[in-house]
């Protein structure tokens, strides 16, 4: 009896470790003078490693989600709670993934964050993965790392039509999530957003059609010079998220 | 024994309690100091109770040998005493009818070679101390001897060293009362070279009979000053006596006084100032115990009258001093200082006294030195608000006020406060004025009030006049007056536009038609509390502190930990807003604020977090700073730093709370 209980003991620990919640994990290592390692573990650990630049070196960089595919996904809800729902939907993630990535440690000269992002994209994208990134350039500051799956990013062509009125930054995200949403594979979900900064921005009239993810980096700089966009795959869901969050918190000093 | 160390001058006392007879009362060692001494004379008169011993030491603290003459001792007046050397000279007076002792010594070399000391014992009646005195550093004829207690049998122990026969009178007055009860002897006269015993015991219960516990005896002669020694000597119980010492109220040695206190075992301390002069003399005095300066407030004293500083009472029953201290409890020794708030070059005026008496020990202490004219003070202005920053608003009358105080230092460093109110305190007073601030003295000089005007910035200056020192011994004065100005710092800044003290903030409604935020954000409108009117000036908000959120574990929908940092114009609707159309900010109001998570987030938590065992409610908290930016100046300040917005959300729905005020919303 007790040789057969040893495999069901172990089983059972290997099961819950995955059925849970893990908590990310980010390491920061010098290599010789010029370089960084980041030595990430997390369900998505490019987005951490830009997560990281962003608010150690004030960069404004924006993400955007590939559509994972089912094989890249698990389900972590936890047991007790499939017990009691059984047949519902769980909740899912992308697969954990623990990688290491080298980059040159930035310097703050010009040109450092589309170089960087660069390095960054190249490696994850030798990875054996589905889940390809490129940069995409929207000023010299402000970038977003997209993701795609056989070339093909959630926002695709998506594009938004020319606006006569002014507007004011609510409307626009609310009118930006509707449109683009509806181009997309899933719909689009306001997530966190900074609704009284939002209240009080007008945006001019739109001349011509945009693609959304201009039409959404516009709306981000446009409502603080902080701010990033940011958009997720909701897994669990199956639509998009799209937030506008600040890069790093700033808080007050007195002048 | 020879005690030395570092610092100023008096800064330590120190004296010996010597019990010559088991079970019998102690007596002092009065203190030796070389600055005590101005001739090599020294003289001393004692009341000679039946069957006692006197015994007198005479030290040589100089490195050569003195000649000492002691004219108490018929058969070895002289007596040589080699350096460093202390004498003792014994005498008995069994059976003898001698009701008084005097010793007159004189020496050749250095003034301050010889320290005497001697005391008188007997086994009957006590001890009690022989105050030697160089007749020559008295620079008074007035003599006191502050306290005597009525109810003691008292003997008072006179000695004319002069060739020329002395008259004098003996004065008693009541001590603690604005209207003392006095009470006059008839003039006595003693013959040159003599000395006498006079009993005041009768004097002394006839002011008991009219209720006066203790009295302060003024010896008033018609003798120069270097020609009268006096001593009193006060039969307490128990053969315990008490020695007063008579003190001359002349400026440099008297006028102002340090005494030790003391709360062991059942010790009472006592410490009285009395004022001999014709003229009212204001005094300050403080306590310092525990590390507390106890500041009595200014007391003038009038003439003929004596004031108690109670500091036992006012320790029992923790009365509060006029800063608002109290003498700790639990402190067992102090000091009490007093000095006279003379600006006048007074000659004489005020004598001190502390009695420290234990049944205990069997010790009744008098503590009555004086200190040197190097005891200097310093003295300062005080404002307990300070004049830099931000004042609320332009053009406004007393904009800021701040208390007036006088802070004197003494040369130990010991520190107390006093109301502006003496005018000797201060001389003419005088803040500089701008356009931008004018801060005057007011109210008898005890605040300064500060009007705004136009706004800018402006340091502060204050010209004022203050005093050092003290009375010197010839009568001079070795205070002076300091006339200065000082930068009392800046800038003070008066902005554009009033600057709130507060606001009040009002719950008005579900957020219905934020794009983002409805129906799960809630609408805040928010009400100034300030002077004028801030319509048309800015409301910015920034982090005071990192938020937090505990709804949020991955980044599909980010943890709220910041405010939006977003700019609200004060009594303005926000153009094309949809909720400022229906939260409409009227005068001196700004709004709405909206506060609570978005639709998305709520359902998200509601829906993912039980699936991952992780616990409901959860919610974010924001540490909102507040800042007004006027519009005329581009001042921003901030006038509310650190308010709270919460958002709490669980299986039914959240609760959205700005400054306390909360509303909850079913959801879904």
């Amino acid at each position: 009896m007790k040789i057969k209980l040893v495999p069901l003991v172990l089983l059972a620990n290997v099961v819950f470790m995955h059925c849970q919640l893990r908590q990310r994990t980010m390491h920061v290592t010098s290599e010789e003078a010029t370089g960084l390692i980041l030595s990430v573990g997390s369900y998505t650990p490019l987005k951490d490693a830009i997560d990281y630049l962003n608010h150690e070196y004030g960069w404004l960089v924006s993400y955007e989600d590939p559509l994972y595919l089912d094989s890249q996904v698990e389900d972590i809800a936890v047991p007790s709670w499939r017990k009691a729902h059984p047949g519902e939907r769980g909740f899912y993630v992308p697969k954990w993934t623990e990688l290491k990535l080298r980059i040159t440690k930035p310097t703050g000269q010009a040109g450092d964050q589309v170089k960087i992002l660069g390095e960054l994209v190249q490696q994850y994208n030798q990875l054996n993965r589905e889940d390809k990134f490129s940069v995409r350039t929207f000023s010299k500051t402000r970038t977003a790392v997209v993701g795609n799956i056989r070339g093909v990013d959630v926002m695709g062509h998506a594009t938004v039509l020319p606006q006569k009125l002014e507007r004011n930054g609510s409307e626009e995200m609310r009118r930006l999530t509707e449109e683009c949403g509806a181009q997309m594979r899933m719909r689009l979900v306001i997530g966190t957003v900074p609704i009284n900064a939002l209240a009080h921005i007008i945006i001019p009239p739109r001349k011509t059609a945009f693609p959304c993810s201009d039409a959404f980096d516009a709306l981000t700089e446009k409502t603080g010079d902080n701010l990033i966009y940011q958009v997720m795959d909701d897994i669990t869901d199956q639509m998009f998220v799209v937030s506008i969050i600040p890069n790093r918190v700033v808080l007050h000093s007195e002048p | 024994m020879d005690l030395q160390y570092s610092g100023r001058v008096l800064e330590l006392g120190a004296q010996l309690t010597l019990y010559p007879i088991p079970d019998k009362g102690g007596l002092d060692s009065p203190r030796s100091l070389a600055i005590d001494s101005k001739s090599t004379e020294r003289a001393a008169v004692a009341w000679l109770p039946k069957e006692s011993d006197t015994v007198v030491a005479l030290s040589n603290v100089s490195s050569q040998v003195i000649n000492v003459r002691l004219s108490s001792e018929a058969d070895s007046p002289q007596v040589v005493i080699g350096p460093h050397e202390t004498i003792l000279r014994n005498h008995r007076f069994e059976g003898a009818s001698k009701e008084v002792i005097a010793f007159d010594a004189n020496y050749d070399g250095p003034v301050d070679a010889i320290r005497a000391f001697g005391y008188v014992k007997s086994w009957k009646s006590g001890s009690f101390p022989l105050r030697f005195s160089d007749p020559a550093a008295s620079t008074s004829s007035l003599l006191n001897a502050v306290g005597l207690r009525t109810t003691a049998p008292t003997h008072i122990a006179l000695q004319n060293l002069s060739d020329q026969p002395v008259e004098y009178h003996l004065h008693l007055a009541e001590i603690g009362s604005e209207k003392p009860k006095t009470l006059d002897s008839a003039p006595s006269h003693l013959r040159p070279h003599t000395e006498e015993v006079v009993s005041i015991t009768s004097p002394l219960r006839q002011m008991m009979a009219m209720g006066v516990e203790r009295a302060t005896l003024t010896l008033k002669t018609d003798a120069d000053a270097r020609s009268f020694v006096a001593a009193a000597t006060q039969e307490l119980q128990n053969a315990l006596l008490e020695d007063v010492p008579f003190r001359p109220s002349n400026p440099r040695l008297i006028m102002r006084g340090a005494y030790p206190l003391r709360w062991t075992e059942d010790y009472t301390n006592f410490p009285m100032v009395a004022n001999v002069s014709n003229a009212p003399m204001t005094v300050r005095a403080y306590a310092i115990v525990g590390g507390v300066t106890y500041t009595f407030s200014l007391r003038t004293v009038a003439p003929d009258t004596t004031t108690v500083f109670d500091v036992d009472q006012l320790r029992a029953k923790q009365t509060p001093d006029i800063n608002g201290k109290v003498i700790p409890l639990d402190a067992k020794f102090g000091k009490f200082h007093w000095a006279p708030m003379v600006r006048t070059p007074t000659t004489l005026g005020l004598s001190g006294r502390n009695e420290e008496y234990s049944l205990i020990n069997n010790r009744a202490s008098s503590f009555s030195c004086q200190i040197a004219c190097e005891y200097e003070n310093e003295s300062y202005p005080y404002f307990d608000n300070g004049f830099e920053g931000l004042y609320k608003a332009p053009f406004q009358t007393a904009a800021r006020t701040s208390g007036a105080y006088q802070g004197i230092w003494d040369s130990y460093g010991n520190y107390a406060t006093y109301p502006i109110s003496d005018p000797y305190m201060f001389g003419t007073p005088h803040f500089d004025t701008t356009t931008v601030l004018n801060a005057f003295l007011q109210g008898n000089n005890t605040t300064v009030q500060s009007d705004t005007g136009n706004y800018g910035t402006t340091n502060f200056h204050y010209n004022w006049v203050s005093y050092n020192g003290q009375p010197s011994e010839d009568g001079s004065f070795c205070e002076y007056p300091l006339a200065a100005s000082e930068d009392l710092g800046g800038p003070g800044q008066v902005p554009a536009c009033p600057i709130p003290d507060d606001e009040s903030t009002s719950y008005v409604r579900q957020a219905l038609v934020d794009p983002v935020g409805a129906p799960t954000a809630s609408d805040f409108l928010q009400t100034l509390v300030t002077v004028g009117n801030d319509d048309g000036n800015k409301i910015i908000e920034s982090n005071n502190a990192y938020g937090s959120d505990s709804c949020s574990y991955d980044q599909t929908f980010p943890p709220i930990i910041s405010v939006s940092m977003t700019t609200w114009t004060i009594g303005q609707v926000t153009p094309n807003y949809p909720e400022a159309q229906v939260v409409i900010p009227g005068h001196n109001q700004w709004g709405p604020d909206v506060v609570g998570y978005g639709p998305g987030a709520v359902r998200y938590f509601q829906l993912n977090r039980p699936k991952l065992g992780l616990s409901m409610p959860c919610g974010f908290s924001l540490h909102q700073n507040l800042e007004i930016q006027c519009v005329q100046d581009g001042t921003r300040t901030s006038y509310k730093p650190n308010n709270s917005l919460t958002s709490t959300i669980d299986g039914t729905g959240l609760t959205n709370c700005r400054s306390g005020k909360c509303s909850r919303f079913t959801y879904p």
